[in-house]
């Protein structure tokens, strides 16, 4: 027995070395070829969702046709930093790289902060016959440009990447169950959904949360209308998404700045809120209301999901949405557009044991958009809306070295043409803020999930709004020295701020009175601590 | 009479012995120097820098730009208005929630593994099963452990499911996770003492065990009347050192919890932790406040529970 625990022992420490070893070795495991004759200019990559590997192969193809170039790029380092990690390390003289990407765009300090170089010219620049604004979608070109230019009045910064959230469906599943809605005066027998427009991607959808109800009832006659993670849950996604079909975009904007105009989408009154009077405006906000029902009402609703499914990450959700095929089949999730490139190993695992047709490539999993209540807003009439949960970055240092930042400003350039955005398409299955053309055979190559997506990003009659760039312009996010929750009350002399944990993991109260708990949070007396707080 | 001593004049061998002595003595003093350079400057950086500027952001303002200004006793008093709070109670269930985990976590972790050590030390039967039992947890990673322990506790309704019994997710049921913790913290926190006690068992002089034998001790009171007296400065050291980071600990909270444990669950050092992390620059110096708070607190009880501990020593209790 002595010996077979020595045995074991030893056998433990030979792996622990193993593995330490192997950790220790020093070869270029970037995937990017460097020629070690070359001035190297680094990249500091966000790896979420997304990856590296798009940044990879668009580095290597810069690299082969710029051999004459003194310059290389490399992705220096990968990370999970936010955009403000990058400041404190810029500001004091850690500079990591000269180019970082980055996942949010919380940039205000970086564009006012004279260290970063100047990227008016790739704004100004032209591709493929297509304009770097032109490639913006019309409605966020001025937001984004908003936040990339400091007080000078010169842009330092510009929009990368896009985390669209929302429903995903299993397509091919409603159509075998014959959920999708049929109209057999349309060519494909199927409703023109919200834009009413046959041959898109909303066809057959519900326009209605009437339509969306009965949806879920059908559904959940045997299978499960959703699945949804405990740990990162879509509660505040699913919030935004309804309030903002709801009230429309204005409405929207001003319940994270509270400073702005409320349009009550049932009467039309216009009320002006301003940061001393914001601790209204929950009380008149209708479209919270709205989002509160859509909680209560399906997402976590529980019949309509498996309540004992706890501990479960986005990740897990996103595999046991794959794999329900195999036990009772899932309809809908709720996640980021990124959620096909995390997948790729569960894909591999389903195809392994069940065959070729639950391929990414075999697989028709869409958006859904989230139809709206009844009463809201005209001003999204015919529109989809969709929540970014972030909206990604890229800035460069700047060099003493003017060669240096010629080079990294054409190198950005680079990464807006059409050629590295359907590298963006092809890789991660998701676009970046930029559009581009696809022709048929291209379309052909990708998988349907990312033909729908494409197909949204091009599409005039879908709206994304992004709390992410809202919360950047609203001083109770960004200068305010007490803590400020959005959803936050006290309910039984206690403090919560997590609406998911204190109704449905906790059960302490039910949506209503946290809804009512929220609206009367705030008088205009207790306001005042809040608005005294605020850094004009 | 005095005596005056002739210097004499030294051989050259001994010149030599002597630069000898000197050239031993310097790379001596120059030796302890390096190696106790790191951990001094360790100390002076992370202990010593750290606990000043912890004590001054407690005086101090932060904005949101990182600027520093005095604010006299403002946030001891924001810190004593959140505690006696009638709106908010989660700040003063979490001071009782870190004094009844303590307690209640400690009359076992100090217990236990002195039963254990003894089996493990008198070679009892089944003393190897319990080394493998109270050394796994330290064996592998706390992550691990709670990882595990957590997909258990998680599992344990739908496994009882089946048996036609109703369990509670007792990490998630605000009414169970205080107790669930505090379980996970008894049975983690054996571990170390268990691995010790067996080796401060070994220490104690042979003699007082044959004495105890030819007196006709039985095992429980040669462990209560010789092995523990024995062994007490070294239990003192372990309840002191407890005790005294009491409001400080943070504890597992944040690897099953995050920033969202149910207050029925948190502790004063979760809260404080919470609260700094997440709370941004400008909640430095009321976090600041609420830790020198429970320093105030903590310390004349640490020193009570010491004198206490040392008037309990049997053997040099004066």
């Amino acid at each position: 027995m002595k010996k077979l625990a020595k045995v074991i022992a030893v056998c433990c420490a030979a792996m622990l070395s193993l593995s330490m070893f192997g950790a220790c070795l020093t070869e270029d495991d970037s995937g990017i070829k460097l020629n070690p004759n070359k001035e190297t200019i680094n990249v500091s990559m966000f790896v979420g969702g997304f990856g590296a590997e798009y940044m990879k192969k668009i580095i290597n193809t810069w690299n082969e046709e710029h051999q004459d170039s003194k310059y290389q790029f490399n992705i220096g380092r990968e990370h999970q930093d936010t955009a403000a990690t990058a400041e404190e390390k810029i500001n004091s003289g850690v500079v990591e790289a000269d180019i970082y990407v980055n996942d949010d765009p919380g940039i205000y300090g970086l564009v006012n902060g004279g260290k970063l170089l100047n990227l008016g010219e790739v704004w100004d620049s032209s591709s493929d016959g297509i304009s770097f604004r032109e490639r913006l979608r019309e409605a966020d070109a001025k937001l984004f440009e908003e936040i990339c230019t400091g007080k000078d009045g010169k842009i330092y910064a510009m929009p990368w990447t896009q985390g669209v959230t929302g429903m995903l469906y299993d397509r091919d599943f409603f159509e075998e169950e014959g959920w999708l809605l049929e109209d057999s005066t349309t060519k494909n027998g199927l409703t023109k959904g919200t834009d009413g427009i046959e041959g898109t991607f909303d066809d057959g959808l519900p326009q209605t949360m009437g339509e969306f109800k009965s949806l879920c009832e059908e559904i959940s006659d045997g299978f499960w209308p959703f699945i949804v993670s405990d740990i990162v849950n879509p509660t505040n996604e699913c919030i935004d998404a309804v309030m903002a079909r709801y009230l429309g975009v204005e409405s929207f904007i001003t319940s994270y700045t509270l400073d702005g105009n409320y349009t009550d989408p049932a009467t039309g009154e216009v009320t002006k809120i301003t940061p001393k009077d914001g601790w209204k405006f929950n009380s008149i906000n209708v479209g919270l209301k709205k989002a509160f029902e859509f909680l209560e009402d399906f997402l976590y609703n529980g019949d309509y999901r498996d309540v004992d499914e706890v501990g479960i990450d986005h990740i897990a959700q996103g595999e046991k949405f794959l794999f329900s095929h195999e036990f009772t089949r899932i309809a809908m999730f709720f996640d980021g557009c990124w959620w096909l490139n995390e997948k790729s190993a569960a894909f591999a695992s389903d195809v392994q044991r069940h065959g070729a047709k639950w391929s990414a490539d075999n697989r028709d999993i869409r958006f859904m958009p989230i139809p709206a209540y009844e009463g809201a807003t005209d001003s999204l009439q015919g529109k989809s809306v969709f929540v970014t949960n972030n909206v990604g970055t890229i800035f460069a240092v700047k060099s003493d070295d003017e060669e240096k930042n010629a080079e990294i400003i054409k190198f950005l350039k680079n990464l807006v043409t059409d050629r590295s955005l359907k590298e963006f398409i092809k890789t991660t299955n998701c676009m970046t803020s930029f559009k581009c053309t696809l022709s048929e055979d291209e379309l052909s190559k990708l998988t349907p999930y990312a033909r729908s997506v494409y197909e949204m990003m091009n599409s005039d009659s879908v709206v994304f709004v992004h709390p992410a760039i809202y919360k950047q312009k609203s001083l109770f996010y960004t200068s305010i020295s007490v803590p400020y929750y959005r959803y936050g009350i006290t309910y039984n002399n206690v403090l919560y701020t997590n609406i998911y944990k204190t109704v449905v993991e906790q059960k302490r109260c039910t949506f209503n009175e946290y809804y009512t708990e929220l609206c009367n949070r705030y008088d205009e007396q207790s306001w005042q601590t809040i608005y005294d707080a605020l850094v004009f | 009479m005095k005596y005056k001593y002739k210097k004499q004049a030294l051989s050259l061998g001994q010149k030599e012995k002597r630069l000898g002595l000197m050239k031993e003595k310097v790379q001596t003093y120059l030796f302890i120097a390096v190696v106790l350079a790191w951990p001094i400057v360790q100390f002076l950086v992370f202990w010593l820098y750290t606990n000043i500027q912890s004590i001054m952001l407690a005086f101090a303002k932060v904005d949101v730009d990182l600027n520093m200004t005095f604010n006299g006793l403002n946030n001891f008093k924001a810190a004593f208005a959140d505690f006696f709070s009638k709106e908010d109670i989660s700040l003063r269930r979490a001071f009782i929630n870190s004094f009844t985990r303590y307690f209640a976590t400690n009359i076992v972790t100090y217990t236990i593994p002195i039963i254990f050590g003894f089996i493990i030390f008198k070679k009892l039967p089944l003393s190897g099963i319990a080394r493998y039992c109270v050394m796994l947890p330290s064996i592998i990673s706390s992550m691990m452990t709670s990882l595990v322990f957590e997909q258990l506790v998680h599992s344990l309704p739908k496994l009882f499911a089946g048996l036609g019994i109703v369990v509670p997710d007792m990490l998630i049921d605000p009414a169970y996770s205080f107790q669930t913790m505090t379980f996970y913290a008894m049975w983690t926190g054996c571990t170390s003492c268990a691995i010790m006690y067996p080796n401060m068992f070994n220490s104690v002089d042979s003699q007082l065990h044959e004495a105890a034998e030819i007196d006709g001790c039985t095992m429980l009171k040669e462990l209560w009347h010789v092995y523990i007296p024995c062994i007490w400065p070294t239990i003192t050291t372990f309840v002191v050192t407890g005790f005294s980071s009491i409001l400080s600990s943070p504890g597992v909270l944040f690897a099953f919890y995050g920033d969202q444990a149910p207050y029925e669950t948190a502790t004063y050092g979760y809260m404080v932790f919470v609260k700094s992390k997440f709370g941004g620059p400008t909640q430095y110096g009321y976090t600041a406040a609420l830790s020198l708070m429970g320093v105030i607190i903590v310390y004349p009880l640490t020193l009570l529970i010491k004198y206490l501990m040392e008037k309990g020593d049997r053997i040099n209790a004066s």
